[in-house]
């Protein structure tokens, strides 16, 4: 079996090829960042690698680091280096490192749909002589070109074609000469390319040189002579003339090898998405409309439906279980916990479809990079990344997969700094409790649900000034995020995200939520002697009024509220169905009022976040006291943001 | 005189399965998590695996 790796630019459509070959449907995102590991699949008996993507083999991010290490240690049988066909010359920037790595390389030019509309024709044949590898053109979304890549791929498999290596200025070549043919490249470690390694030890690669043994006293001065000599000729670092000599080689190629015929105009939206004062505006409206289209709109119709539905069968099961003298036990965990629990829960299925679905096709389209450009200045401003946005938008769906997506961030502070705040961002677990709450008291006022996101927004701002103001060093770092084509969503990216999105939802419904369900009707129907009692004599109760006076200058100190908080601890969504099993939902206005019920809600979106969520913190932050730290301070904020909201309130209505 | 048995058993064999499709689900998830996530067998691949940094 033999391996090929897959490696390109960010956003270059590597995830939709490795789908397309390996028939897998992994996570593809229209914004660069979306890979942060390596996946694995199976293409015609050969092992294949999707890797995070990168603009060059020197390595300044985790996923930067992880792709060179992949090529660099594992050989893979085959590279294929996916180009973004439209973007030739940045892409080929790659391609020249990857050619002096000394494996085979073949060249898929992809996005061929994109070209004519762009005004581009690449000669392929000529593109394959100047960087002797095959070049295959296809496109990963269409479909097109698949076929000839898989056989191109068995050819470079069979053939093990070395690709050229690309030269630079004789004036450079001279010193990469001498280091070659010096003994002490014969000691680079196995698999590494000579040429490479003598242009490593002029850069003076950190990671390089830590991977050699101390070169003899003539060699080191030879090479801090070349380098002086490099620096005088050329005015710039010697990584800088290394970077510029490949560009020159990118650029020659690319202006040898592509024929730009026309540029069709286009009316260009980012003016508007991008522009200084119209940017956040248009980022809230269009959330707004999210929120009125799937709260709003759909909720407003299915909720009332499918809460009708389950009282139906909940009052027919409850009397047909009385007519053929089902236990009391038995009936209540069915009727009373199981429909009572899950039912709650799944009442919310309609809506977060249509959630999920519409923020899909923001990501799809491209409109959601443009929200990351648009907060950098204020990210680091505060001491996160402008790379922190893109947790921030993941978290939107789950915060799991975003806190790990946050590897991508170079700076450690930077980096935990983002785990503690992402949870902030609601999650779609969390929806369901913000839409029963905003049912029952706030009908028709839809326009809570995106205040509740700024709200979010606002609690990641404060942290992060607060953690900026008490850093010594402020760490600042540029954030290069290129700005993804506007694009047709492609309905099978979005089916495929929504689809696993509210099955997951649904998923946890029958899994957590249902055993929780029976847990808490349990527990809430039987007192320390097992005897059945009301639910205020319950063990639940007794447990519930230890912590509930906590809650009381909230407006919460009741027990049933308290142990929702508390299963919320498994899943999110547990709080909806614990208190449909000890409250009931229709009875929400006996315990809540519309401060109280902002007020938890405030709460539950601030408070630590599920125990899924906090064990990827805890592998993000790596140390105990560090994950101490962050659960005590999201939970302490949100208590204190409570309050606020409560008092706030209060004086208000 | 059966009936009530019969519809106990029915209503606890219900709840049974129920219990035992959500654990086997659970812990069946809890198995695609983890590195079994990252084998090499057809059609398999890393779905945001959380071990992916040490699996292979």
């Amino acid at each position: 079996m033999q391996t090929i790796a897959l490696i390109g630019n960010p956003n270059c459509g590597k995830t939709t090829l490795f789908n397309t070959l390996t028939g897998t449907t992994a996570y593809v995102g229209n914004w660069p960042g979306v890979t942060v590991e390596k996946k694995e699949g199976m293409v015609n008996g050969h092992r294949i690698l999707d890797l995070p993507g990168i603009y060059s083999l020197s390595p300044y991010s985790p996923e930067e680091k992880l792709s060179r290490r992949y090529i660099l240690d594992e050989q893979p049988d085959l590279i294929i280096d996916v180009i973004d066909a439209t973007n030739l010359e940045r892409s080929l920037y790659l391609t020249t490192q990857l050619a002096e790595l000394g494996r085979p390389l073949l060249l898929a030019l992809n996005m061929e749909d994109l070209l004519e509309k762009e005004g581009i024709r690449i000669d392929r044949k000529r593109l394959s002589q100047m960087t002797g590898c095959p070049v295959v053109q296809i496109s990963a979304s269409k479909g097109t070109g698949i076929k000839a890549l898989l056989e191109e791929i068995e050819r470079s498999l069979d053939q093990k074609r070395l690709p050229m290596q690309p030269l630079f200025s004789n004036f450079i070549e001279r010193y990469i000469t001498t280091i070659i043919k010096d003994d002490y490249l014969h000691q680079i470690p196995k698999g590494r390319q000579m040429r490479w390694a003598a242009i490593k030890l002029l850069e003076a690669d950190e990671l390089f040189l830590a991977s050699m043994p101390q070169p003899p006293q003539a060699f080191q001065t030879y090479i801090e002579q070349a380098r002086k000599e490099l620096v005088e000729h050329y005015d710039d670092d010697v990584q800088a003339i290394i970077i510029d000599q490949r560009y020159k080689v990118a650029e020659h190629i690319a202006k040898d090898c592509q024929i730009r015929t026309k540029k069709a105009k286009q009316f260009n939206f980012d003016n508007l998405a991008t522009s200084k004062f119209g940017a956040i505006p248009l980022f809230i409206a269009i959330m707004a409309a999210v929120f009125y289209l799937s709260i709003g709109l759909v909720g407003g119709y299915t909720t009332s439906w499918l809460e009708s539905f389950f009282a139906f069968a909940s009052l027919h099961i409850q009397v047909l279980s009385d007519a053929l003298q089902v236990h009391p036990l038995l009936s209540g965990i069915l009727v009373d916990g199981i429909i009572a629990g899950v039912g709650a829960v799944l009442t919310f299925v309609p809506q977060l479809f249509v959630l999920f679905l519409l923020l899909s096709i923001l990501e799809d389209c491209g409109y959601m990079a443009r929200i990351a450009f648009i907060m950098d200045r204020l990210m680091r401003s505060m001491g996160l990344s402008g790379k922190s946005i893109i947790p921030l938008v993941i978290g939107t769906g789950c915060s799991v997969p975003a806190i790990m997506s946050s590897r991508t961030i170079e700076h450690q502070k930077q980096r935990e700094l983002t785990v503690i705040v992402t949870p902030f961002i609601p999650c779609g677990a969390k929806m369901p409790v913000f839409a029963l709450m905003l049912t029952y008291f706030f009908p028709g006022k839809w326009f809570i649900a995106p205040l509740i996101y700024l709200l979010g927004i606002l609690a990641v701002v404060i942290t992060g000034l607060l953690a900026r103001a008490l850093d010594k060093h402020k760490e600042t770092n540029a954030f290069i995020l290129e700005l993804p084509r506007y694009q047709i969503p492609a309905a099978k990216n979005i089916w495929l995200q929504t689809k696993d999105r509210t099955l997951g939802f649904i998923q946890k419904a029958g899994t957590i939520i249902l055993l929780s369900s029976i847990i808490i009707y349990l527990l809430s129907s039987y007192s320390f002697t097992l005897q059945a009692v009301d639910a205020e004599l319950s063990m639940l109760a007794t447990m519930g009024r230890l912590i509930a006076p906590l809650f009381a200058p909230l407006g919460f100190g009741f027990w049933q509220a308290s142990v929702a908080l508390l299963t919320g601890i498994a899943a999110k969504e547990s709080i909806v169905s614990t208190l449909s099993v000890t409250i009931g939902t229709s009875s929400l206005g006996s315990f809540f009022t519309p401060d109280t019920a902002l007020s938890y809600m405030t709460f539950i979106l601030l408070s630590s976040p599920c125990i899924a969520a906090i064990s990827a913190m805890f592998k993000e932050l790596g140390s105990k006291r560090k994950l101490l730290f962050a659960v005590l301070w999201q939970t302490g904020f949100a208590y204190v943001a409570a309050l606020l909201i409560r008092s706030a309130t209060l004086l208000l209505l | 005189m059966y009936t009530p048995i019969i519809s106990n058993f029915i209503v606890a064999l219900i709840i049974l399965l129920l219990i035992g499709f959500a654990i086997r689900t659970l812990h069946r998830q809890g198995k695609k998590e983890n590195c079994a996530s990252c084998g090499t067998k057809k059609n398999s691949a890393c779905k945001g695996c959380k071990f992916a940094d040490s699996c292979h």
